[in-house]
């Protein structure tokens, strides 16, 4: 073989669109590396330890220790407990149990996003990248493409343990649900929703910022932090200004904004209605996502 | 706090497996080559020589108030390997950046065949770019590296295989990239610009570190892919490998053309026309013989060199006064003294 006589370019001399054939390579440079096991491997530990603790605390609500507790304690178990055997409260259980997991799964899904823009630049990739590529808005919808397919399978994996350990944590507490009924496979897709959105916002984060520690940073502590601090200043605002929608402004913070946007009905008091919550993680992923690919398109690659 | 746990754990793993692939890896690093096969060119169209023309008209970059690039413009033929030479600093890099689409000039164009980079319809398959030593991923296989940009490019994984074997890589394929050498990376870079089998190529800087052995591996790609009818553009500070690599030269310093043309004409421009070196234990006594337009410099205990008459009057000049020569060389001007001279009082870092 030589050269330039290749078997391999005469064969096939060329595959698929150009946003497929990017997308398949953006796949492709996750899967190669070890990063998205590693993080595999915690979204399945951490689902795991997320039911175990959500399993005991579950079986304590139904099956209250009223031996020690007082009298005033006794009675708000048993209600509480007789509550959580209602339809209602067993669906509750139930749909918490499948979604067990969420809260370190879509960090993964953000992380890996992030990764994915800022490995190009931390590694020195971008170069070989955007010969292969220079259409850069093509890159970053690729980019988009793989990360939320991984967002997807992190979901899956944490679903399908959900899914073996909840029908038997459910028969062991004596209580009964069918897995099938749309109040819990509507939380299962919620929780997709949830692992895509924010692989979507680390995406946009990932752009924004290319510096991979401070994006990692930051992406954490917008989910992590975020939350308390924007509950903390809109209290705080609550008590000079006494209108109630001050209460449910908190939704600009994305971690409040998943919240909202997976729970059915109100997340919290005088939270704004589900879509408010989708609307302000789209409205997330699109502006930094935006600002993000004007940026990479004017950035000079050194 | 189980997230930071999460993150703890997760980090840890990494860090864990980075260095023991790394430990692992270095072990090996240096085993030997698989043998580079000679090239076999093949003669090209016309029409694909036409296309290989690299044009750059006014080309400038700015960098706040540094003038990286300015007003550059040089053209790049075909069937030529053209070594493109200027100091440190003087912009080499930014240009060839420039021309593949990585940094938007400030002014002017840069084109391949008539077309800017990032226009051409598939551009990997036209041009092949070698740009930096460390460009891949330290925790992804060399293998996979270029079957990702099979992938992108378009072309079928197998060629992966193919141009490691080119580059002498097909033993290393599977190993890491943080494991590799520094002249195991530039295989890499050059085996990835070969992907898909381009019409031009653009190395900066491709024979830093790599061993002779190397050196003439790539001396023998680059001549022999110019003699198929590519077009070769490749920058470097070796003035010794460039003399003997390249066919045309473009020199440029502080961002400005410095000389452009074949290597003898760049050579031959230079003021001085060479010097001769001659030692002879009574260096007053020879100053004195030769006549007046000779100008002598000592050049070390019982050396000069002399400027201004050639070897054979020197020689004449010697014997008619009776004084012994000892040795007697001429000296042409060379490429470094071409490069200094045409380079003088712009090679400060700006």
């Amino acid at each position: 073989m030589t050269l330039l006589g290749s078997p391999a370019l005469g064969q096939a001399p060329r595959t698929g669109a150009g946003l497929v054939r990017q997308a398949r390579a953006e796949i492709m440079k996750i899967r190669t590396t070890n990063t998205w096991w590693l993080f595999l491997t915690g979204v399945v530990v951490f689902t795991a330890l997320a039911l175990w603790t959500n399993g005991v605390s579950q079986h304590y609500v139904l099956h209250p220790q009223l031996s020690t507790m007082h009298a005033a304690e006794k009675a708000q178990a048993i209600a509480q407990a007789a509550q959580a055997r209602t339809p209602a409260g067993v669906a509750a259980i139930a749909t918490s149990m499948m979604t067990s997991g969420q809260f370190s799964g879509v960090l993964f899904a953000m992380l890996i996003a992030v990764l994915a823009v800022t490995n190009e630049f931390a590694h020195q990739t971008a170069t070989a990248t955007f010969l292969a590529c220079p259409r850069r808005t093509r890159v970053i919808l690729a980019k988009l493409v793989a990360a939320v397919l991984f967002a997807a399978l992190f979901w899956l994996a944490s679903t399908v343990i959900d899914a073996v350990v909840t029908p038997l944590f459910l028969h062991a507490q004596h209580v009964s649900i069918s897995l099938t009924s749309w109040i819990v496979v509507r939380s299962v897709l919620l929780n997709l929703l949830a692992f895509v959105m924010w692989a979507i916002f680390g995406l946009g984060l990932g752009t924004l910022i290319p510096g991979q520690i401070v994006a990692v940073i930051t992406g954490l502590a917008s989910y992590l932090v975020g939350y308390a601090a924007v509950e903390i200043i809109f209290n705080l605002i609550y008590l000079v200004y006494r209108h109630g929608w001050i209460l449910g402004a908190p939704v600009i913070a994305p971690a409040v904004a998943t919240r909202v946007m997976i729970t059915p009905g109100r997340a919290f008091a005088h939270a704004p209605p589900q879509w408010a919550g989708l609307a302000v993680m789209i409205g997330y992923a699109v502006v930094f996502g935006a600002i993000g690919v004007v940026l990479t398109k004017r950035r000079d690659v050194t | 706090m189980i997230i930071l746990l999460a993150v703890l754990v997760a980090g840890g793993l990494v860090w864990l497996v980075r260095s023991r692939d790394t430990r692992a890896r270095r072990a090996h690093a240096d085993t030997a080559w698989a043998p580079t096969r000679p090239f076999e060119g093949r003669t090209i169209p016309e029409a694909e020589i036409a296309e290989g023309r690299i044009a750059v008209s006014g080309l400038t970059k700015h960098y706040q108030d540094i003038k990286a690039v300015d007003n550059l413009s040089f053209a790049v033929e075909p069937g030529r390997v053209t070594g493109f030479l200027g100091p440190n600093g003087a912009g080499k890099t930014t240009t060839l950046r420039m021309l593949l689409g990585l940094v938007t000039p400030t002014a002017g164009t840069a084109t391949i065949g008539g077309v800017r980079y990032a226009d051409l319809d598939q551009p990997a398959r036209r041009v092949g770019g070698v740009l930096e030593a460390s460009a891949a991923h330290k925790g992804r296989t060399g293998r996979d590296h270029l079957r990702i940009i099979c992938r992108a490019t378009g072309v079928p994984l197998a060629r992966a295989d193919e141009v490691l074997e080119v580059a002498g890589l097909a033993a290393a394929g599977n190993r890491k990239f943080g494991g590799y050498s520094l002249g195991m990376r530039q295989r890499l870079g050059v085996a990835a610009a070969l992907i898909g089998d381009p019409q031009v190529l653009v190395l900066d800087e491709p024979a830093n570190g790599l061993d002779p052995d190397g050196i003439r591996w790539m001396r023998d790609l680059l001549r022999g892919l110019a003699a198929g009818g590519r077009t070769v553009l490749v920058s470097s500070h070796q003035l010794a490998e460039v003399e003997q690599l390249a066919d045309d030269l473009i020199i440029i310093a502080a961002g400005q053309l410095a000389a452009q043309g074949s290597v003898a004409s760049v050579v031959d421009s230079i003021s001085h026309g060479g010097r001769t070196l001659v030692r002879t234990p009574d260096v007053a006594k020879l100053t004195a013989a030769l006549d007046c337009d000779a100008v002598v410099t000592p050049a070390g205990t019982g050396e000069v060199y002399v400027t201004g008459a050639d070897a054979a009057a020197i020689g004449d000049a010697a014997q008619r006064a009776g004084i012994a020569i000892h040795q007697l060389v001429t000296q042409r001007p060379d490429l470094e003294d071409a490069f200094l001279e045409l380079t003088k009082g712009k090679a400060a870092i700006r």
